[in-house]
């Protein structure tokens, strides 16, 4: 037993060494690479004692291979950089920093230098302790000239005006840049002649550029009451420039004394309070409960159920909802009443029946019958609304009602539009923007046969997604879609029958042979601007083809058409970009299919072939080419490159010299010329004169 | 001194500086009550109406001394005293056009009597230089 308590000692003793030995760690650094782009960087050695030595050694990159690091450098070779170690609490902390400052690295006057770093390197921090390495720190170095640095005064000098005298906004109507507002007279983008049409109906007072509270007393105001027979001579003449409310709005404490005083005139504005529901373009249209909603597609793209509808703006949404989610407690049509100038207006409900609810509903079970349980749901919802002036004066709305099973389930597609119309727009085809096209009107077409007015179309499938029962809906301007249908096809059919079936489907997208290029081109009128459609690669029906193949494949049916409408924007009206078409082509392309019959080819089965079709819009940018970095300015005569400015040496002559505001320049100059004359006149020069001529002629 | 027998005043001078001292009496209480016009009924600041208030009382001392210069340097056939005016002629051709292009409110009327006052001090600035001519020449001989 004595014997066997020294073993477990010792066994005890050598436990403990192995478990502290872990504890007492290698020096490491931290961060352990660094990527340095600032002219000084800080990185912490941990784990070392105090007798550790760090030294730096710049490292020679040789085609992107790392040499080995190797310890001990010489200090000698650390070039411009500089090392610093500072001990801190358990710890060193390692300082490497540049020692040639910011100005080192200027950038050049060319910009194409200042995109190239001007500092490349790669640095190597060893810690060793008695010529033994401990740990390595890599540092990639990049520095990039710091432009903002370096450039301290911008050479796009921007005066700024005293803000007294010229608020910055001097014209607070020009809300359109490079467009000139509409009875904006003091817009600098309008053309005389454009300011000649709304001159009588400028804006006015302070809202129209006056900053200046108008006066009667000038001698130009157009006074409509009578002036007494003192005012030729007692009126204000002066300019407005001279007005002691300049700067109306930079002071703004600052406002007008009307005080009454003995025959003073002022006008009597007669205002006129007109009613509440005098509706402008864009308005909601108001109820006795409200807004007037419809749904309407929002800018994600889903249908908001509660949308007010604006005055004036048509508008056509489809919105799919859920069957089983039940729908929203809308007002009854014959209980609303549409709040306008003059009263009400009671709108005019019509309902009609839909039929082939095949189109409308996708479900996946069968669509049941609505025999046991009916239930009402609405499919369409037309509104037509007849305004004149600032109101309503009717509303129809026509209801297409469908009944079905209570129990159905699956999405349905409902439709919702309105259309505002006017007295004045009786027969006139629409038009898809004036002149410009809008985004999301219909692109307009026509087909020479006859003349008739049509669109580019893309399908509209419902229920099981035949062609047979898929409906059209109109290319609309701006968007770009895509759609397609499913084709029954009858094992008896051969190739030709089946593309000659394809080409008529296809064919009836695309019913036209011209397409408008503005919004508001002449149906009646090819030359105003209507453009061919171009038709590329219409295959023949099977005339270099076979009729059928051995294996039920055909080749080369067309089941893809794709149209491409080129669009550019041609100038733009009151600041808005007016676009029109370039080029409308539409392109076919054609697949290999093969009848899929299963276990066995039943006579009575069809199998499904799916046709597509889409329309894309390319825009085509109208833009000036920019100046390229080779075109070089003259600049010897340029004031603020230069130092020396020889049009400012014939201060006060010319207005380069801006040191001083210019009246200040031109009276120190009157004064000294004044002066200089007063000098010249005090010496007498016509006595020296005189004196000169007298003995001139003495001698003679 | 001048010769005896010699009168060197100019005569057209002389009936200027009489026609101005009165015609400046006139406009200065003119210039009053049309102060009085505009701070009752045009939208006057304060601060603009102390100054030209003011500025028309300088007005007032420079021509004083101008007139009594001038016509002192004129009929004793003295060279200072007709330079001193000569020199005061130029602040007060500045302060008529102040009052006829800068004030805050010029009226039709106060440009009608400014220009006037203009053309005053353009012909006796002339006619000044003129006699100051003449009274060194003879001074000389």
């Amino acid at each position: 037993m004595g014997s066997l308590s020294p073993l477990s000692f010792l066994w005890g003793l050598l436990l403990l060494q192995g478990v502290l030995r872990p504890l007492r760690g290698d020096p490491v650094f931290i961060p352990p690479f660094i990527r340095m782009s600032s002219p000084e960087v800080r990185a912490s050695l941990v784990g070392g004692s105090e007798d550790v030595t760090v030294s730096l050694t710049p490292l020679q990159i040789k085609e992107g291979v790392l040499p080995v690091p190797t310890c001990g450098g010489l200090r000698n070779e650390t070039g411009d950089w500089n090392l610093t170690v500072s001990p801190q609490a358990n710890m060193l902390e390692v300082t490497v920093r540049w020692k040639r400052g910011l100005d080192w690295c200027s950038p050049d006057e060319t910009a194409s230098f200042s995109e190239a770093p001007c500092i490349v390197q790669t640095l190597l921090v060893s810690a060793s302790h008695n010529a033994s390495c401990l740990a390595h720190l890599l540092i990639q170095v990049e520095i990039y000239p710091n432009t903002s640095v370096t450039h301290n005064a911008s050479e796009n000098m921007t005066v700024i005006p005293n803000q007294v005298y010229q608020p910055l906004g001097p014209c607070p109507c020009d809300l359109t840049a490079k467009a000139c507002d509409i009875r904006c007279c003091c817009d600098q983008d309008c053309q005389p002649e454009l300011r000649e049409l709304f001159e009588r109906f400028c804006f006015s007072g302070v809202f129209g550029g006056y900053v200046s509270p108008p006066s009667h007393h000038r001698c130009a105001a157009r006074t409509t009451h009578q002036t007494p027979d003192w005012f030729p001579f007692l009126c204000v003449q002066s300019p407005p420039s001279t007005s002691p409310f300049l700067g109306h709005f930079y002071h703004g404490a600052i406002s007008p004394r009307h005080s009454p005083g003995f025959e003073t005139h002022s006008h009597l504005d007669l205002r006129d309070f007109f009613a509440d529901a005098s509706y402008k373009q864009g308005d909601p249209i108001m109820t006795t409960n409200g807004y007037f909603t419809i749904p309407q597609a929002s800018l994600a793209g889903q249908c908001l159920q509660d949308a007010p509808v604006a005055f004036l703006r048509n508008f056509h949404s489809v919105c799919t909802t859920d069957l089983e989610v039940q729908e929203r407690d809308r007002l009854i049509p014959e209980d609303m009443r549409i709040r306008t100038t003059g009263g009400l207006v009671t709108p005019t409900v019509t309902y009609e029946e839909a039929t082939d609810l095949d189109k409308l509903i996708t479900s996946p079970d069968t669509i049941l019958s609505a025999g046991s349980a009916p239930r009402n749901v609405t499919v369409e919802e037309h509104y037509v609304f007849r305004w004149q002036n600032n109101s309503i004066s009717s509303l129809d709305i026509t209801i297409i009602r469908a009944e079905i099973n209570a129990h159905q389930r699956g999405t349905m597609t409902q439709r919702f539009t309105v259309k505002f119309l006017s007295p004045n727009s009786g027969g006139e085809k629409e038009f898809s923007g004036n002149p410009g096209y809008q985004l999301g009107k219909p692109v307009r077409a026509l087909h020479t046969d006859g003349m008739n007015v049509t669109t580019l179309h893309l399908w509209q499938p419902a229920g099981r997604g035949l062609c047979t029962s898929a409906a059209l809906r109109p290319v609309l301007f701006g968007e770009d879609a895509s759609s397609g249908c499913l084709l029954e096809v009858g094992i008896k059919e051969n190739c030709t029958q089946l593309r000659e079936n394809v080409l008529q489907r296809l064919d009836l997208l695309i019913q036209a042979t011209h397409v408008a290029r503005r919004g508001n081109s002449d149906y009646g009128d090819l030359s105003d601007g209507w453009l061919e459609v171009i038709r590329v690669d219409a295959p023949d029906a099977g005339a270099d083809l076979p009729l059928s193949s051995a294996n039920g494949m055909c080749p080369e049916v067309p089941t893809h058409v794709t149209i491409r409408i080129l669009t550019a924007e041609a100038g733009a009206v009151e600041g808005e970009a007016q676009r029109e078409i370039l080029a409308v082509e539409t392109r076919f392309s054609t697949v290999t299919w093969q009848y899929q019959c299963g276990l066995t080819c039943e006579e009575d089965k069809a199998d499904l072939l799916p046709l597509s079709a889409s329309v894309k819009f390319i825009n085509i940018p109208a833009q000036m080419p920019r100046p390229t970095r080779f075109q070089i300015n003259f600049t010897e005569y340029d004031c603020t490159r230069n130092e020396l400015c020889w049009p400012q040496l014939l201060y006060p002559l010319t207005q380069y010299y801006q040191g001083e505001p210019r009246p200040q320049c031109v009276a120190k100059g009157l004064m000294l010329l004044s002066l200089l004359m007063l000098a010249i006149l005090l010496r007498h020069p016509w006595v020296g004169m005189c004196k000169a001529w007298s003995s001139a002629s003495i001698q003679h | 001194m001048a010769p005896r027998d010699k009168r060197l005043s100019s005569t057209p001078l002389e009936i200027l500086f009489f026609l101005n001292g009165w015609y400046y009496a006139t406009y200065f209480l003119l210039e009053l009550l049309i102060f009085l016009y505009k701070g009752l009924l045009l939208p006057y600041p304060t601060a603009n109406l102390v100054l030209d208030v003011v500025m028309l009382l300088l007005y007032l001392g420079i021509e004083v001394i101008r007139l009594f210069f001038g016509t002192k340097g004129n009929l004793c056939q003295r060279k200072m005293p007709l330079g001193i005016s000569v020199a005061l002629t130029f602040p007060s051709a500045m302060m008529a056009s102040y009052y006829l292009l800068l004030q805050t409110y010029v009226l039709r009327l106060e440009a009608i009597m400014n220009s006037i006052l203009l053309f005053f001090c353009g012909s006796e600035l002339l006619l000044e230089m003129l006699t100051l001519a003449t009274f060194s020449s003879m001074d000389r001989i």
